[in-house]
């Protein structure tokens, strides 16, 4: 039995990652979810949140995935998402701007579609600010 | 025989043309070649919801709605083409099959979706019953154009407005091989052949049905987004050649245009000399 799990990430637009790591935690939609070598096997639909990759030497890797569902078999975790995108590449002060956009909408919004779109905006931006705030932890063996 | 300035009009308006075809050789090459990085990115993607979905379906026994097929009243067909023309026979190839199982598919009523002017008015021209128009996301597709059209099409299978829906599109081959293509989206039909390897254990979370039900969407969105990207890699596939055949051709029309142009220059001061001759004779 190998000792680290397969993490693939892809979205629609491009393959994000395609590695082994220690441990990966998902936000699923019922919540968060770890997954280690030997994992039994699991489809989950995932909810809007944080995704962290543990690699060699306690190095943590957070990521932000937007919807979409995972798949575990066998110690490879498959992560199908329209988005996601790694901690680094979050612009936290557009995702800031966009959290008070979607907050300003939804307290005068009152047409049904555009409180459903203004949530969902809100909840992105959020996700994106919490994702982008994780201390990056880098391989302290190096 | 025609006047020389005539003809020399003539080489100049064709040499004109070539250099518009040329151009547009050369800015279809190189789109090419992003649409087919697109398309070449967007394939892990499909692929692992395909595969995901399938066993899904199968070991789960999970039922749903999409996987269900019913009475056929009315047929949905989406059709991928492009906005612009000057692509050889891309758009009338697709337009074609699609017309074709149109005809032969839709039960009493046909609902068409259409991703491309060229689509539109190819069967609006046939007053055919377009319900909605998609319009400059063909040549460079996104996964959110992708995804309305998905949601539009999951809507209107779920809410009854569509019994069946079936996509049409070019597939690409190579770049010179373009094949239309016409797929069933809805209902899902799993393959089931041989690939579903039985697997002991499966946890699904939250249960099959609701995973379906928020799958099957997914995956319709994943398939359209597919084939936008194939559509679009064929389009600028199919110009390219499209411009280099014309180029080529307009290079022929040259030189064959030069040829006249020297004849009949070389007639009209033949002609002259004889008239001098002639005059001088007279005299």
């Amino acid at each position: 039995m190998s000792k680290t799990v397969r993490l693939k990430v892809i979205t629609p637009s491009k393959r994000l990652f395609d590695e082994d790591v220690d441990m990966v935690v998902v936000r699923g939609t019922e919540g968060d979810m770890g997954v280690l070598p030997g994992c039994e096997n699991r489809v989950a639909a995932l909810g809007y949140g944080a995704l962290r990759a543990f690699g060699g030497g306690g190095e943590m890797k957070p990521m932000a995935v937007l919807g979409g569902f995972v798949e575990i078999l066998s110690d490879t975790v498959t992560v199908l998402s329209d988005a996601a995108e790694w901690a680094d590449e979050i612009d936290a002060s557009r995702a800031e701007a966009a959290k008070l956009r979607a907050e300003r909408r939804l307290q005068k919004a009152e047409d049904g579609v555009d409180i459903q779109r203004a949530e969902l905006a809100l909840r992105r931006a959020l996700v994106r600010i919490e994702v982008s705030s994780y201390p990056l932890i880098k391989d302290r063996r190096s | 025989m025609a006047s020389t300035r005539a003809i020399r009009r003539r080489i100049k308006s064709v040499g004109g043309t070539q250099q518009i075809t040329r151009a547009m050789n050369l800015v279809a090459a190189s789109k090419l070649q992003r649409a087919r990085q697109k398309l070449e990115s967007a394939r892990p993607f499909y692929q692992e919801t395909r595969r995901v979905i399938e066993s899904l379906a199968a070991l789960s026994g999970a039922e749903s709605p999409f996987l269900r097929g019913r009475p056929v009243r009315t047929s949905g067909f989406v059709v991928i083409a492009a906005d612009r023309g000057l692509c050889g026979g891309y758009n009338v190839n697709v337009c074609k099959l699609a017309g074709r199982l149109i005809n032969e598919k839709s039960g009493e009523s046909e609902s068409i979706v259409t991703v491309g002017s060229k689509s539109r008015d190819y069967f609006r021209r046939r007053r055919k019953n377009i319900v909605r128009t998609f319009q400059g996301i063909s040549e460079t597709p996104f996964y959110e154009d992708a995804a309305e059209i998905g949601h539009l099409l999951t809507d209107s299978f779920e809410s009854g407005e569509m019994d069946e829906i079936y996509l049409v599109y070019t597939e690409f081959k190579s770049v010179v091989s373009h094949v239309p293509r016409a797929i069933k989206l809805l209902p899902v039909e799993p393959d089931g052949g041989g690939e579903t390897r039985p697997q002991a254990l499966m946890n699904y979370e939250p249960n099959p049905e609701e995973l379906l039900a928020l799958l099957i969407p997914k995956y319709v969105n994943t398939v359209i987004y597919g084939a936008m990207a194939e559509a679009s890699a064929c389009e600028q596939g199919a110009r390219m050649t499209g411009m280099d055949a014309a180029t080529k051709n307009s290079r022929k029309l040259i030189a064959a245009l030069t040829l006249e142009y020297n004849r009949a220059r070389q007639g009209a001061i033949t002609q002259e000399i004889n008239e001098i001759v002639g005059g001088a004779n007279a005299l």
